[in-house]
């Protein structure tokens, strides 16, 4: 059992104004996560924000292709097989001097799977990038360090699609997400935990929907129940609807909300949503970020609005001292 | 379910304890669509069943907040700030639950009342059944078992009683008679 110590960067040292840190993850891949998480930074950035864009998708790093930057001479392996390197170094540029990247993009073919010391490496080493925002872009699917990127960051972004596939694949996402929370708890509380999942299962032959486990764990082994909400406390999760069509997806933002807060008892940020467009592909054919070369479609303006909306909610934390 | 978490029926329509009626309405059917059987923002997480005994929690949660009475003595019972309280209490007066599109004139509630009875009102006030269907955001299978007498077809009593109030309404019926009328037929 693998328990990941998350709270390892709060007791580093933060210099000054850490970035705010943001992981967009997609429970199924084709969703449209990297093209959000690019064009998301670029948004930021049209907003004077220094954003850097950070390509966790190993396996198949697409970040570099959406912001139009070819063969980066350096990448995040770089972090990885020298030592003493200064994060900052690695950023790559394009056009834009406000909006970096650390790409994903690397010869060495087994990457992909981070040792949990790398994965450590990686988020310490975040922090430390000269930035107002981090966005990261993470592998499609639930693997281990996907969900613990997606744990870590101080705010999250869940991209979707109005499918069937996507939308159980997202809810999938979170169960496995927060069932890894869980099982990284200490031991008398996953022996609560399980306690509870048994009896629950004995009296009606099923699993039960994990705002009802929290209800029962509260009434039952009110201790635990605390501990449980505590770590679940900095789970910031938004939403985002990618592709959309049909006019009535478009109340799927919100819909999706409610469902969230019946079924998780998590509050569920919804961001927004973008429209289906064939420009998308025409950019990555251009290698051009979509944003740069379509500032005028709808979907340019509702990326910048909510960037706008993310930029109000809560400015960059500044602060660097240990809980 | 097992372990009955029980939301209070401002969470179950996602709306706040002053919500106005037109809130209510709205956010009935709004949640109401959110969880039927093939709506996609709860693909995956529920059983049919489930999503059952949800719908039916709407039901019911409607069924108090749209009354201005029974809400008042909910939001007593339960110590919410009585959105209802400042009204001045007009019985005769029609609560604004419905948004036709066309303006219906009240009539009389016929002398016998049942599905037979209610489809001939409805006629008679030149209102089709899709267009009742609109305005109530019932479905039109629904509102047939109920023309034709089909109880059995509706999923639970509240469904029935909810469903028959918003019916009458909509063809300009005193609902509270219609209801009165169904008593014995209601679970």
């Amino acid at each position: 059992m693998s328990v990941v110590q998350l709270h390892d960067n709060q007791a580093m040292p933060v210099s000054k104004t850490s970035p705010q840190i943001w992981a967009v993850a997609s429970g199924k891949g084709g969703v449209g996560k990297s093209f959000v998480a690019a064009n998301l930074s670029m948004a930021l950035a049209s907003h004077k924000k220094k954003v850097v864009l950070v390509d966790l998708d190993l396996g198949s790093a697409n970040a570099h292709t959406c912001l139009g930057i070819h063969n980066p001479k350096t990448t995040l392996s770089h972090l990885l097989t020298q030592n003493n390197t200064d994060v900052n170094d690695l950023v790559v540029y394009a056009d834009n001097p406000l909006v970096g990247l650390i790409s994903g993009a690397t010869d060495d073919l087994h990457m992909a799977n981070l040792k949990h010391f790398q994965k450590l490496k990686i988020m310490r080493n975040l922090a430390n990038l000269d930035a107002d925002y981090v966005v990261l872009d993470l592998g499609a699917g639930t693997s281990f360090n996907t969900l613990d990127f997606f744990q870590f960051a101080d705010e999250s972004l869940l991209v979707v699609m109005p499918e069937p596939t996507s939308i159980e694949n997202s809810y999938r996402f979170i169960r496995c997400l927060l069932s890894r929370i869980l099982k990284g708890l200490p031991k008398r509380t996953t022996q609560a935990i399980n306690a509870v999942l048994t009896q629950q299962k004995k009296a009606t032959g099923k699993t039960q929907s994990f705002a009802s486990f929290l209800h029962d764990i509260h009434e039952k082994k009110p201790k635990h129940g605390k501990i449980i909400a505590k770590a679940l406390e900095n789970l910031n999760i938004n939403l985002l609807v990618n592709q959309v069509i049909d006019p009535s997806d478009t109340k799927l933002v919100a819909s999706m909300e409610v469902v969230f807060r019946k079924y998780f008892d998590i509050q569920l940020y919804p961001l927004g949503y973008l429209y289906h467009d064939i420009h998308v592909i025409q950019s990555l054919k251009q290698q051009q970020p979509y944003h740069q070369l379509f500032p005028q479609s709808r979907n340019t303006t509702r990326l910048q609005r909510m960037a706008a909306n993310i930029i109000l909610r809560k400015t960059p934390s500044s602060t660097g001292s240990s809980v | 379910m097992n372990s009955s978490v029980k939301p209070n029926y401002y969470e179950i329509l996602s709306i706040s304890p002053n919500a106005t009626s037109a809130d209510i309405v709205k956010a009935y059917r709004d949640t109401r669509l959110i969880f039927q059987p093939d709506s996609l923002a709860a693909y995956s997480l529920y059983t049919e069943e489930e999503l059952e005994d949800i719908l039916a929690q709407i039901e019911e949660a409607y069924w108090v907040l749209s009354d201005n009475q029974k809400r008042r003595k909910y939001d007593q019972k339960h110590g919410f700030v009585s959105a209802t309280k400042t009204k001045p209490q007009t019985s005769s007066s029609p609560e604004p639950t419905i948004f036709t599109k066309k303006v219906v004139q009240p009539v009389d509630v016929p002398a016998k009342v049942n599905g037979s009875s209610l489809k001939a009102v409805r006629k008679s006030q030149g209102i089709s059944i899709d267009e009742v269907a609109d305005s109530t955001k019932i479905s039109k299978a629904y509102l047939r078992a109920i023309e034709a007498d089909n109880l059995s077809e509706l999923p639970a009593p509240i469904y029935l009683k909810s469903y028959l109030k918003q019916y009458a309404a909509a063809i300009g019926l005193d609902a509270e008679r219609v209801l009165e009328a169904y008593q014995d037929r209601l679970g």
